[in-house]
């Protein structure tokens, strides 16, 4: 088997900014229901998922820094 | 005539039969023993039938109605897929423990409103899930299985209190729904947030499903907690505690999950984030909202359970599923690392995949002024678990640079559970509707429709940019093997060395005791034996005998002057 040059990350990036355009652009030529707040507004999907991904990146971060043991012993056997 | 008999009477019946038949045969048992049960739920019309009378109190044992059929097709199908999975390994005890577990589950689900029956079966269901623990050959199985059993023994102890007390004060049938405030009320409840994994008991459930053979993680994932969405949904709607409380479990279920090395632990985690997405709609209470509680939970049931056989198909493959071992598994084990997509891009709600519609009726049912938090979790939610269970699995699996060894697949039965799981990934995603029509109150939204749909890939796609992109400059961190501490590390460290010094410091004080006990007991016993020496020789001369004579002739005398007086 040949030895991957290249990851996945590229064109996961590609679909998801295709899909962020897509979204963009059919949200706001929809006639949507009147958005009963803010966060429902055409172009507020975008910067919630903005913001959950960097809630995402904060958290594994933190989480790391704060509650992280490194895996040892009987905890890390996997094998079952 | 239809059969009145509880559909998880059934699935207890074939328990103790699995433990008999031979290895080709339990798969099998284990599906046929489902699809009956599942004939006996779709084969009567709605009610209540089959009257006993136990102890003075008479109850129904089975009461179909809308509520517990959903949850019982789910459950049940989920019991197939499990069937189909567990012909890819041989453990008759775990077999025999899962169908325990589910016809536990199965059985509580259709005691309806009647309570003992239902308390009995969820805690039969409870001692299923401990024994599945327990089958499991993870070396560490032993120990979380007892972890487990004095969660699974605290919550039947609220429920046997709860129930005894509804007994005396409302009789066994619950009518309307249950009051928190009450003190019946108040340890049903409180037995109900263990079950379900509630903030501070929400350590159970990753605990045990991270120790748990792929199968039996399958099963957790699928009849443990999911009962007690049930029973919250049945009990206690529209019960406004549950809403914080919920966005509390989406909240830590978020956090973990992102960060999670084990990734069994972070889809339980997930999961957890999810069943709080489902407290919150059933603490809102309307109807639209609890609609979306029971298509939600269908979801949940078998997305979950599909995400977790496939876990298992990597971990039988590479020999465990932490992120920080699994670079390049992706093209060792095709088939095993589609499925796990497949299960994570349903777990996220993308279009198209189970959790998408069910998601957006959740939505629908926050879409409110008053519950915008809550409607702000949910769409942040989705985005979160994208990231954790698609994006960094994804990246891992199919990691750049390194030589993979040659495919290497699971065991068949495995791999068809994994698949037969994705396939109802996508089915339901792509077809709703005929869930949607099982609901109690019918949900009648469109999930396709425009507005709805350019708003979840809208949210989707920048979750994914945003997070590809933090992830290209190494903004995330690097994966490494490691251990989250989480509350179970209290009890299990502190609380546990607690419990070991009060022993120590307990029996010192017992051998102490024993040793004063036994030294005092000499002395006495060496003086008694002194006394009744001397008495042996009362005519020996000596100062006691005096005073004994003495002391007989001051009985004497208080005898005679009692008898003047």
């Amino acid at each position: 088997m040949k030895t991957p040059r290249a990851g996945v990350g590229g064109p996961w990036f590609v679909v998801c900014a295709a899909l962020l355009v897509g979204g963009l652009g059919l949200e706001f030529t929809t006639d949507a229901a009147p958005a009963f707040w803010i966060g429902a507004k055409p172009g507020a999907a975008a910067a919630i998922g903005a913001g959950a991904a960097v809630f995402a990146v904060i958290a594994a971060n933190l989480a790391r820094l704060t509650l992280a043991r490194r895996g040892e012993g009987s905890d890390d056997a996997d094998r079952s | 005539m239809p059969i009145a008999l509880n559909p998880g009477f059934v699935l207890l019946l074939a328990a103790p039969l699995t433990l008999a038949l031979p290895r080709g045969l339990r798969p099998p048992a284990i599906a046929v023993a489902a699809l009956a049960a599942l004939w006996l739920v779709l084969g009567r019309d709605f009610g209540v039938a089959g009257f006993i009378r136990q102890m003075g109190v008479e109850m129904a044992t089975l009461q179909l109605d809308a509520l517990n059929q959903v949850f019982g097709i789910a459950l049940l199908i989920t019991l197939v897929l499990i069937g189909a999975y567990t012909s890819g390994r041989q453990n008759r005890f775990e077999d025999a423990a899962i169908l325990t577990l589910a016809g536990g589950a199965v059985s509580a689900l259709f005691a309806g409103d009647h309570l003992i029956l239902f308390v009995a079966a969820a805690s039969l269901a409870g001692l299923g899930a401990t024994w599945v623990v327990f089958a499991s050959p993870h070396p560490d199985a032993p120990r979380a299985g007892v972890r487990f059993l004095v969660w699974h023994g605290l919550e039947s102890l609220f429920f046997l209190v709860g129930a005894a007390l509804h007994l005396v004060q409302h009789g066994e049938a619950i009518e309307v729904r249950v009051d928190t405030g009450s003190l019946s009320g108040g340890f049903i409840f409180a037995a109900l947030m263990i079950r379900v994994g509630a903030p501070l008991a929400h350590v159970w459930l990753k605990d045990a499903v991270s120790r748990a053979s792929p199968a039996g993680a399958a099963a957790l994932s699928a009849f443990t907690a999911m009962l007690g969405v049930y029973a919250l949904a049945r009990f206690f709607p529209a019960e406004p505690m549950l809403m914080p409380v919920g966005a509390a479990m989406i909240a830590i279920g978020a956090f973990y999950a992102v960060a999670e090395d084990d990734l069994r632990s972070a889809a339980s985690y997930a999961q957890i984030a999810n069943i709080g997405l489902c407290l919150a709609l059933i603490g809102i209470g309307s109807r639209l909202s609890l609609a979306a509680v029971e298509g939600h939970a269908f979801t949940i049931i078998i997305v979950f359970s599909a995400l977790q056989m496939s876990l298992g198909c990597v971990v039988q493959i590479w020999g465990g599923a932490r992120a920080s071992i699994l670079a390049g598994v992706g093209r060792v084990a095709p088939i095993a690392c589609a499925c796990l997509i497949v299960a994570g891009l349903a777990v996220a709600g993308a279009p198209g995949f189970a959790m998408y519609p069910t998601l957006t009726a959740a939505l629908a049912a926050a879409a409110q002024w008053e519950t915008r938090w809550l409607w702000l979790m949910f769409s942040g939610l989705s985005a979160v678990l994208f990231a954790a269970l698609v994006l960094r699995p994804a990246l891992l699996l199919y990691r750049a640079g390194a030589t993979p060894p040659p495919i290497a697949n699971a065991a068949y039965g495995m791999l068809l559970g994994s698949v037969l799981g994705a396939f109802f990934c996508i089915a339901i995603g792509l077809a709703p509707q005929w869930l949607f029509s099982l609901t109690p109150s019918e949900l009648t939204m469109s999930p396709f429709a425009p507005d709805r749909l350019a708003r979840q890939i809208e949210l989707l796609g920048a979750a994914g940019a945003a997070f590809l992109a933090m992830y290209a400059v190494r903004l995330f961190p690097r994966e490494r093997q490691t251990n989250l501490l989480d509350l179970d590390t209290l009890y299990r460290g502190p609380v546990a060395g607690a419990g070991r010094w009060i022993g120590i410091v307990a029996l010192r004080i017992f051998g102490a005791g024993q040793r004063g006990i036994d030294l005092l007991s000499n002395t006495l016993g060496q003086a008694a034996g002194v006394v009744m020496r001397q008495l042996d020789h009362p005519y020996r001369v000596r100062l006691a005998a005096a005073a004994e004579l003495a002391a007989l002739a001051g009985l004497v005398l208080v005898a005679a002057l009692a008898g003047r007086s």
